[in-house]
């Protein structure tokens, strides 16, 4: 049973819940759900019979080709996305069903990034099957045939069909919203949650912030899936690489215009950025990455921080080449964390943000001084004092003077550059000017006059290169393991619950450890009793008392409970609140029960000695009862044991 | 921007009424385009109020006047009821607006919280207004987490998570930690977390104080950790251990330990092979087995699966070197160990 099969059943469940309507139905409605499955595993709900209806067979895919449009480069809309695969997890379907994971294309503290498509053919097909059904809202129709949704699969003609529009009925959009590109690609962020130190909580809200960004030059997120302990978030792929991969591949030097252009569209991204009170904490040239049509944007979020209004940031977290020099006075302490960690890479987020309004913390001008060190990496393919060790970084940025670009025997900069860094790099963040003001800067505004520089060739060169060398990256965890869906075991142990027949098994290897409960501080020992009532007598109660009902009768009503999935708790807790008038009612197995029976034996006794037997039996059963209080309880549900197998 | 910010109006009480004649008539504009018109106003004002309170230029008087009239006029009520007609970036802007309005003080008062508190109805129609939210799917997450946002920024003030608290409609956060976007569901536990972690003390005697309420609050847990997902379990498993460990709770902490079904659904995430949700319900499965004052049922299934029990632990946590844990894991070995033995009754006859 996947885990997607359980959510599906889950969700069938909300759903059924939601429709209804009485409160009283709602609660023991659930309370059943709980109690039904005697054993809570998850996997009881493989039975829900719900996705059963309409299996999706992809088989009848499997050697299809499927023609690529000409609009592979179209974004496709977050929205449109979601849905489809909230119908295909709707479904059952393996996520690797939805997306086809193609090579690691990257790999960090945080997981690994992996190219991967969208399984375009097994979102049409979901969605002629669903078509009027879960999609109400958008139908679906194909530009060259209209088939039934029956036909449509036994036709095979996914051949012909060059692509898809939806027709969305909705309001805010009458006209064909999307066409959707066969074979995009996106990047995946596969990140292990079982081996990942951070909370949950804490990468959700990294998702959020995510999800709240929508800018042309900031990578577009997409949604997040949960693949058995794994979360996979989709995110644009950017098929042009990174700037840090221009550096590395191109033979010569970019030119002050490429640069300018590269600079302008992150500083686009930046003044979104910012404007949204964040900050991103890690921009470099390798954090800069390019569509395939040479749209730079923004990427690696992993680290950014919100600012909230004048609250600042005293987390230590960016790379020590492109980090301000605030960042790192604002915390003394990061060092320490750092040898502690014993890496130079990034830091994690060490401490919380504080709201405090004092100096000490820093705001998106960090950013900014970040910018102009990328600017300088960009146009001399190194950040400054890139050949010291990145722990000493941390000691020289703060105390030495800003760095500058300077020109060397290769490379002469104009005059626009140079500024441009220079005021960047200003120490005295409020100095720094903002992502706004640096868009009218000359570097950005001269150089880029036309706007008609582009880096698509840089791209296509890189490209071939990376493509010739093999270029591949070996992901640090193996995309295959998965904690849920080896072996048929459900959980490592299989736990008997089964408690009723605890009464068949259970004969205590010794008197002694019944009940010892003389001691009234042991209490412990006192709750070994194998008293038959639900909740042990109260403190002063040296004799466990228990129903009125003989255990019997007791046993067949809790039987019949369960039977009728009546939650045995109700029971339980009624007996808890009125357990003062109960009291009365309880049975006290010796006086009741034992010396009772031994009375009517006495009656019934036609000799004198056989009397004497009796008497002498039931005084040593009452001296016993008073060492051993519940004894007689023990016996007698012993007895019922025996008469029950017999 | 510059071409409608000159036709705005001057004074921010009236930038709150022109935004405000907007959003109500989004009700009354019956063509689409004229709709989108609207929405376009709508969406134009509501970033220029951001923009007002944040660009630094605004005299404080100003910023006040536009708090004043942003959350004591119908603005907020015409907002929320109109919040799904509103753009991604106008929904942000509100939450931004909103959440800062909250921490706005005035003579060591919180102005506005104290406004909302004698505006439950505002409350109301933002909790409904979340929920609605999932209904129209492809913005549902979006949407949802935006305005949970909101809730949980509420939450951080004591009397408004005391309203909340005690609307029914809290129940629907635990439904929801079960959706299959990870946003909404995280998200829910998120509200969850603030909800009963908060404020301990509110959350003891105001609320677990009610038989009825702890009742309930088992149910929805058990059926997070029964049938949630991975993520759902560790988030429902964490706040239940958080709940259950926290003093002030324990009124709580006896009712659940003393149900039995309680204890199987531990005894079944102790087992699960993730490390983490065996780690996390450990810390709930030790206050069964420390309890002095179990119940029978409970003490059965300790006693039932003794041996087992025994055997799990010497193989359990082994990489865990946190002394406290260690420390823990000893003890409840030690009590497992104490209870009685079994012996099958067929041996003997």
């Amino acid at each position: 049973m996947s885990a997607i099969g359980m959510i599906k059943s889950c969700t069938n469940q909300l759903k059924s819940i939601g429709e209804n309507n009485n409160p009283q139905n709602h609660i023991s409605e659930t309370k059943d759900a709980v109690i039904m499955g005697k054993v809570p595993v998850p996997a009881q709900l493989t039975t829900s019979p719900n996705y059963m209806h309409n299996p999706v067979d992809f088989s009848i895919f499997k050697n299809k080709t499927i023609s690529t449009t000409k609009n592979r480069n179209q974004p496709l809309p977050s929205e449109i996305i979601n849905e489809i695969i909230q119908n295909l997890i709707e479904n059952n379907t393996d996520l690797c069903n939805i997306y086809r994971i193609k090579e690691c294309v990257g790999k960090g503290n945080f997981g690994d990034v992996y190219r991967a498509s969208l399984r375009t053919e097994n979102c049409t097909a979901t969605l002629n099957f669903n078509n009027g059904k879960t999609f109400n809202k958008a139908a679906l129709t194909a530009k060259t045939h209209n088939y039934e949704p029956e036909s449509y699969a036994t036709q095979n003609s996914l051949n012909n069909t060059k692509e898809y529009t939806f027709e969305s009925v909705n309001e805010t959009a009458q006209k064909n919203i999307t066409v959707i590109p066969k074979n995009v690609d996106v990047a995946i962020k596969i990140v292990d949650l079982e081996e990942s130190e951070d909370e949950i909580e804490l990468l959700a809200q990294e998702i959020y912030f995510l999800g709240s960004l929508k800018n042309k030059h900031i990578v577009s997120y997409f949604q997040t899936l949960l693949n058995d302990v794994k979360m996979w978030i989709v995110m644009e792929y950017c098929g042009g690489g990174s700037c840090a991969d221009l550096l590395k591949y191109l033979p010569s030097n970019l030119t002050e215009e490429k640069v300018s252009c590269i600079i302008k569209q992150t500083l686009l991204g930046l003044e979104y950025l910012h404007a949204q009170k964040k900050i991103h904490r890690d921009i470099k040239a390798a954090n800069i990455l390019l569509a395939e049509d040479g749209t730079v944007k923004l990427g690696d979020f992993g680290v950014s921080g919100e600012l909230m209004n004048t609250i600042k940031r005293r987390t230590f977290v960016g790379t020590p080449f492109w980090m301000a020099p605030e960042i790192i006075t604002c915390n003394n302490r990061f060092i320490d964390q750092l040898e502690e960690n014993g890496n130079g890479e990034s830091g994690k987020d060490s401490t919380t943000d504080a709201d405090d309004k004092n100096n000490l913390g820093y705001n998106e001008k960090a950013d900014i001084w970040s910018l102009g060190i990328t600017v300088i990496e960009l146009l001399s393919k190194r950040p400054p004092f890139s050949e010291e060790d990145p722990l000493k970084i941390l000691t020289l940025i703060p105390d030495r003077e800003p760095p500058v670009l300077q020109d060397s025997a290769s490379m002469k900069f104009s005059l626009y550059a140079k500024e441009f860094v220079s005021l960047c790099l200003r120490k005295d963040p409020r100095k720094r000017p903002s992502a706004s003001q640096l868009l009218k800067h000359k570097f950005i505004t001269k150089l880029n006059k036309k706007n008609n520089v582009s880096l698509v060739e840089e791209i296509e060169y890189v490209k071939k290169i990376k493509q010739n060398q093999a270029h591949r990256k070996e992901p640090k965890f193996n995309l295959n393991d998965k904690v849920y869906k080896t072996g048929k075991k459900k959980g490592l142990v299989t736990w008997k619950f089964d408690v009723d027949s605890l009464k068949r098994d259970r004969v205590f290897a010794g008197v002694s450890n019944i009940n010892s409960p003389n001691d009234k501080n042991n209490d412990t020992a006192k709750m070994r009793s194998d008293s038959i009532s639900p909740y042990r007598g109260e403190e002063e109660n040296k004799t466990p008392r228990t129903h009125e009902e003989s255990p019997a009768s007791f046993n067949a009503k809790k039987y019949n409970l369960q039977k009728k999935g009546v939650s045995s708790t109700n029971p339980v807790q009624m007996d808890q609140e009125q357990q003062p008038q109960k009291k009365k009612q309880e049975v006290n197995y010796y006086k009741d029960i034992i010396e009772c029976s031994f009375k009517r034996l006495n009656e019934r006794a036609r000799y004198q000695q056989t009397k004497k037997v009796v008497e002498n039996l039931n005084s040593c059963f009452k001296s016993a009862e008073h060492e051993q209080p519940g004894l007689s309880e023990a016996l007698i549900e012993e007895i019922m044991l025996c008469m029950e197998n017999i | 921007m510059a071409f409608w910010w000159k036709k705005t109006p001057k004074t921010p009480g009236d930038y709150i009424k022109v935004l405000n004649d907007q959003l109500i008539k989004l009700d009354s504009t019956s063509t689409l385009d004229n709709k989108r018109k609207t929405q376009d106003e709508c969406n134009k004002y509501i970033e220029g109020i951001r923009h007002m309170l944040f660009d630094g230029s605004t005299s404080g008087q100003d910023v006040h006047l536009l708090y004043v009239n942003f959350f004591k006029t119908e603005c907020l009520h015409n907002i929320l009821v109109h919040f799904n007609q509103l753009g991604f970036e106008a929904r942000k802007n509100v939450a931004i607006i909103f959440c800062n309005g909250l921490t706005k003080s005035m003579d060591n008062k919180f102005i506005y919280v104290d406004y909302l508190i004698t505006k439950t109805d505002l409350i109301y129609l933002l909790l409904k207004t979340q929920e609605t939210a999932l209904l129209n799917r492809s913005t549902a997450s979006e949407v949802y987490v935006c305005l949970g946002g909101i809730v949980d920024e509420c939450l951080k003030f004591e009397q408004l998570a005391r309203i909340i608290l005690k609307d029914p409609i809290v129940w629907k956060y635990f439904d929801n930690c079960l959706s299959v976007s990870f946003e909404i569901s995280t998200q829910s536990f998120q509200i969850l977390n603030s909800l009963f972690l908060n404020h301990k003390k509110l959350v003891a005697t105001e609320y677990f104080n009610i038989k009825a309420n702890m009742d309930t609050f088992t149910v929805k847990i058990n059926k997070l950790l029964a049938h949630g997902n991975y993520v759902t379990k560790r988030q429902a498993v964490k706040l239940l251990s958080t709940l259950i460990l926290s003093r002030a709770n324990n009124q709580f902490m006896i009712n659940y330990i003393n149900e039995s079904d309680n204890l199987k659904l531990i005894m079944v995430l102790l087992s699960d092979k993730s490390k983490n949700l065996q780690l996390e319900s450990f810390n709930v499965f030790k206050v069964f087995v420390a309890n002095p004052r179990k119940s029978k049922q409970v003490s059965d299934i300790l006693i039932k699966n003794r041996e087992k029990l025994l055997k799990f632990f010497e193989g359990f946590g082994e990489d865990n070197r946190d002394s406290t844990f260690l420390d823990e894991k000893e003890f409840i070995i030690q009590q497992i160990n104490e209870l009685p033995r079994i012996v099958l009754a067929s041996k003997e006859t």
